[in-house]
């Protein structure tokens, strides 16, 4: 056997990867398949040498047991792609036409508010994407009056979406007539419509303290999407409170594809529906 | 257009002057509010065991248990280790689910937990250790291996060290295996925990 050579890649094993799979499916809900081993390894070594433990069950410990978490965060934050575009899983966009707000909207009446909130909203991309796919294929989109809110902690990302700019490969997935009609060229970027910009309404919460979003109450929907992998298990719980005491009764919740509401809280029923699973308040519970 | 702006929502309803009034309050959104505000307040471990007891409405039982586990204290601790023994297989998930979140206040709660002379309380217990954050939860879990009685407590905390023990503790869980020579199975777990540490 050679000493390891603490200059070269930190060895994980076929057990090790094993290992770390398992834990970190129970940390967050998130599983790598053996074709993932190349970017999982190649995050852990990397981690593994900027914290300057050469042995995994070292670093494994410290992931496993360090009193602040960070180290943990740091690895979710690698191990998870946060890259966010117009119309990001738009399967969810189209299952909130298709089959949400028709069931939302039976419950109103003609004019009615609908209330969406996008949480965490980041750069803007997703209120915008609900907006222009309402515009665009909702039918009853002028029966009601619509009020999407957007919200995140970070108001520097709050800023950039209320400018509404965006470069190319945020709008790539974009229909074109869709991009022309809510959207204008300047300065080689693509600016939202003053109309669509000016429609939404931009806020900081953060989703992570119940007290601190009594204001945000009866939305019909809530698009939560990514956010929740980020947390730890405490924090995902005071998530769920807080999104729980967002809706209406019968309201919606849409969750990012890889996370699920059955793992925080049982307070949301699963509903399949034909685009995508999504969870709901119970019409039953008190508002 | 259809889409207008709004202010997020309405104002923030005034909260009740004092949450443990709140807590009792007719509805269950003033019930979990209250919760929510007690979730701070180290002294408010006794009335929300209490009100956890007679609660019927889940969404208020998950905001008491979340203030609980964010209160952290080794009372609340062992308010939800006294929920080990519940009938309620909810509620009793619930409890180790938050009991996993509190770490170093379940450290202080853990000998009393691991003593009890009921035996299914003490498996819950060690099935809390799996996913505490504490270099001292191993430690906790070899206590089982080597001195509990009951088989199904020592499968579990075999179990337990399978996912977060280390390649030294291999010779007490075999030796655990082996002071009961009746429940072949505890080999077998045994086998798997050193295939997965070693």
């Amino acid at each position: 056997m050679t000493a390891h050579d603490p200059r070269s890649a930190p060895v994980v094993s076929d057990s090790d990867f094993v290992r770390f799979r398992d834990f970190f499916y129970r940390k967050t809900g998130i599983m790598f398949a053996d074709n993932k081993r190349y970017f999982v390894d190649k995050r852990l070594q990397e981690r593994m040498l900027v914290s300057g433990q050469t042995l995994f069950r070292d670093y494994f410990n410290t992931i496993r047991f360090q009193a602040s978490g960070q180290e943990l965060q740091t690895l979710v934050n690698l191990m998870t792609v946060n890259e966010t575009y117009f119309y990001r899983e738009e399967y969810q966009f189209r299952c909130l036409v298709q089959s949400i707000l028709p069931e939302v909207t039976r419950r109103k009446r003609p004019g009615e508010a609908v209330r969406i909130w996008s949480v965490p909203c980041s750069t803007g991309e997703e209120p915008y994407s609900i907006a222009f796919q309402l515009l665009d294929t909702w039918p009853e989109v002028d029966r009601y009056d619509i009020e999407i809110v957007a919200s995140d902690i970070d108001t520097t990302v709050l800023d950039q979406a209320k400018r509404g700019l965006y470069g190319d490969r945020a709008v790539q997935h974009v229909p074109k007539p869709t991009l022309e009609r809510y959207t204008r060229r300047v300065r080689g970027a693509y600016e939202v419509i003053p109309d669509i910009r000016d429609s939404i309404a931009f806020a900081r919460v953060n989703l992570s303290d119940p007290l601190s979003t009594r204001q945000f109450r009866n939305f019909d929907v809530v698009f939560c999407r990514n956010l929740l992998i980020y947390f730890d298990d405490a924090s995902r719980r005071d998530a769920a409170q807080t999104i729980y005491e967002a809706l209406k009764p019968g309201g919606f919740v849409c969750l990012g594809h890889s996370e699920s509401m059955s793992r925080i809280s049982s307070l949301f029923e699963l509903r399949k529906f034909t685009d995508a699973i999504v969870y709901q308040k119970p019409l039953s519970a008190e508002a | 257009m259809a889409l207008i702006r709004k202010h997020p929502g309405a104002p923030a309803p005034a909260a009740a002057e004092d949450p443990l009034v709140a807590l009792e309050g007719a509805t269950a959104a003033e019930r979990r509010e209250a919760a929510h505000r007690l979730a701070g307040d180290p002294s408010a471990v006794g009335p929300l065991a209490d009100r956890l007891d007679r609660e019927a409405d889940r969404s208020v039982r998950e905001a008491i248990l979340l203030a609980l586990g964010r209160i952290g204290t080794a009372e609340a601790a062992d308010s939800l280790f006294a929920l080990l023994g519940s009938e309620d297989v909810w509620l009793r998930n619930a409890a180790i689910e938050t009991l996993a979140e509190m770490d170093a206040a379940v450290i202080g709660a853990l000998d009393g937990a691991l003593s009890d002379p009921d035996s299914d309380r003490r498996i819950f217990a060690v099935n809390v250790l799996v996913s505490l954050r504490h270099p001292a939860a191993a430690d906790y879990a070899r206590r089982a291996l080597a001195e509990d009685a009951h088989v199904n407590v020592v499968a579990a905390a075999i179990d337990v060290l399978a996912e977060i023990g280390t390649p030294e503790m291999i010779p007490e869980i075999e030796a655990a295996a082996e002071r009961f020579p009746d429940a072949p199975f505890l080999r077998f777990a045994a086998r798997a925990a050193r295939r997965r540490i070693a």
